[in-house]
């Protein structure tokens, strides 16, 4: 039998021809990031609390969790790291620099004294600290009077949340994300970060040492300079882009639906887009700057809705104890 | 002869190697098998099964901790472990301790809690890890004190924010209600299975 040229071509295209047909039909292309992206915001938003009801078994069979194991193993992956400090702190600067900052606070806008609501925080913030790259850094929540929806996070673990961001979740994992972003900006020392600048600029000594072993009315400027820039200033989006992702890997570590963190983030913006009366947020751009940071980290880890929006606790523990908006 | 010649030279520089190679390969095998790594969470319970559900809990192992990795169970999701801390160690269930002959204790632990790497621990002494915020109570505060008491905030304030650090229970206890953490539903196996 002999073997002609044209014969073997025809066999090395039939064989290519296989080979591409294979790759068409059985293979099955991975879920492109976009997509997962939007089911996971998407499902987040629509669902709602009804998310926390549909259980795993159902959630797999929808399709919902197909890969669920993998992006729990990507997101112990090596993740945002704290920024250099200059001059140094040790921890225990870190902490007495972040205790007088939430005093401060306290003093500015006063503290919703609610033990209950209180404790719940304190454990719910305990929780993602101890699952954050961080795991020796306490976490400390103070819940302030304030209808701005915002949360601050300090230096040393301690974080301040208004009770207008509260009133903005309607879920446990949405606090989550709220709480995790603003335990991001502390354990990453973005505003330790901030405080020494402030403190730099407001003493010169501070740019030698830490802002602890200055003079007490020094020291006083330092913080009171932080605290103002904390207030009248929005953080950067840089900064708020690498808190962000640093909190979905949290969400993920510990369980919680991924798409708390942005399903909160839309509430806070629709509020806001109704108080304005429908006009152009000028906060759009640094929202869209969260958001975009938040959908490059799902599509990194390919991260699909868990619908574990553990909403009853939520309800129970801290949405009904809030006191009525004040008008 | 040349074939002798060639003989001669494979046994006196390549035999050494192969040999070297050989060694080595075996050392990093077993280096593999008993690989140290690092509890990456703030605290996990030690299990005397590779099950959540059944045997007790030996002892608690903390951020940072190292273990010596003895097994892993069937399906890869818990590993038995050897650590050398033992001052936290309890055990519920009025169970006794797997304390080795040498001091050591050994235990199941969920392997997606360990890491390869230390965390990024700061702390020098971090009693709050167990102890929650009573350890507070020895921590030096004056500076934010004085200043919370220049800025007219109530004396005790931040120390009782302070104390609502939960412990290791506590958090466990919080963990375990919300199926969060080492407790989610959708953790590969809270179910070793049968060991290797």
């Amino acid at each position: 039998m002999t073997f002609s040229p044209r014969g073997h071509g025809l066999w090395v295209l039939g064989a290519l021809l296989g080979v591409g047909a294979l790759a068409l039909t059985g293979c099955k292309p991975k879920e492109s990031a976009y997509k997962a992206t939007e089911n996971v915001s998407a499902y987040a938003r629509e669902m709602g609390d009804a998310a926390g009801r549909v259980t795993n078994k159902a959630a797999t069979r929808l399709g919902l969790v197909e890969k669920k194991y993998d992006y729990v193993r990507f997101a112990w992956g090596p993740g945002e790291k704290p920024l250099a400090v200059a001059p140094a702190y040790s921890f225990e600067d870190e902490r007495e620099a972040g205790r007088a900052l939430a005093a401060e606070f306290i003093a500015r806008l006063g503290r919703f004294e609610h033990e209950r609501v209180e404790r719940y925080l304190n454990q719910l913030a305990a929780a993602i600290a101890a699952y954050s790259d961080r795991p020796d850094l306490p976490a400390t929540v103070v819940v302030v009077h304030s209808e701005e929806r915002k949360a601050w996070g300090l230096p040393g673990g301690y974080g301040v949340v208004t009770l207008g961001a509260l009133r903005c979740c309607e879920s446990e994992s949405e606090a989550a994300g709220l709480l995790a972003t603003m335990f991001a900006q502390s354990s990453l020392k973005q505003t330790l970060h901030l405080l020494a600048e402030q403190a730099a600029a407001a003493v010169p000594e501070a740019k030698d040492k830490p802002v602890t072993a200055l003079p007490p009315e020094d020291f006083a400027r330092a913080i009171q300079a932080t605290a103002n820039a904390l207030l009248k200033e929005a953080p950067d989006a840089a900064f708020m882009a690498a808190a962000d992702r640093s909190a979905v890997d949290v969400l993920v570590r510990l369980g919680y639906e991924p798409g708390g963190l942005r399903a909160h983030l839309a509430r806070v913006q629709a509020k806001m887009q109704e108080e304005s009366g429908g006009k152009p947020m000028k906060e759009y751009a640094w929202f869209k700057a969260r958001e975009t940071a938040m959908d490059e980290r799902f599509s990194e880890l390919h991260v699909l809705p868990t619908g574990r929006t553990v909403s009853a606790r939520w309800r129970r523990e801290c949405s009904v104890q809030l006191p009525a908006p004040k008008l | 002869m040349t074939f002798r010649r060639t003989l001669a030279h494979v046994h006196t520089f390549r035999i050494p190697w192969i040999a070297m190679a050989l060694v080595a390969a075996a050392a990093s095998w077993a280096a593999a098998e008993s690989a140290a790594l690092y509890l990456r969470v703030r605290s996990t319970p030690v299990r005397s099964k590779p099950s959540l559900k059944d045997g007790g809990q030996e002892a608690v192992l903390y951020a940072g901790q190292q273990v010596q990795v003895l097994e892993r169970s069937k399906d890869g999701d818990w590993v038995k472990v050897r650590f050398t801390r033992a001052d936290e160690s309890k055990s519920d269930h009025g169970k006794a301790e797997a304390v080795t002959e040498k001091g050591l204790k050994e235990g199941w632990v969920h392997a997606t809690l360990l890491g390869e790497a230390p965390p990024g621990l700061e702390a020098k002494d971090a009693a709050w890890l167990s102890a929650g915020g009573e350890a507070f109570k020895k921590a030096r505060t004056d500076v934010s004190d004085g200043y919370a008491k220049a800025r007219k905030v109530g004396p005790g304030v931040l120390a009782e924010l302070d104390g609502r650090y939960p412990n290791a229970e506590e958090l466990d206890k919080f963990l375990r209600e919300g199926q969060l953490g080492l407790y989610r539903p959708d953790w590969p196996s809270q179910e070793g299975g049968v060991t290797k």
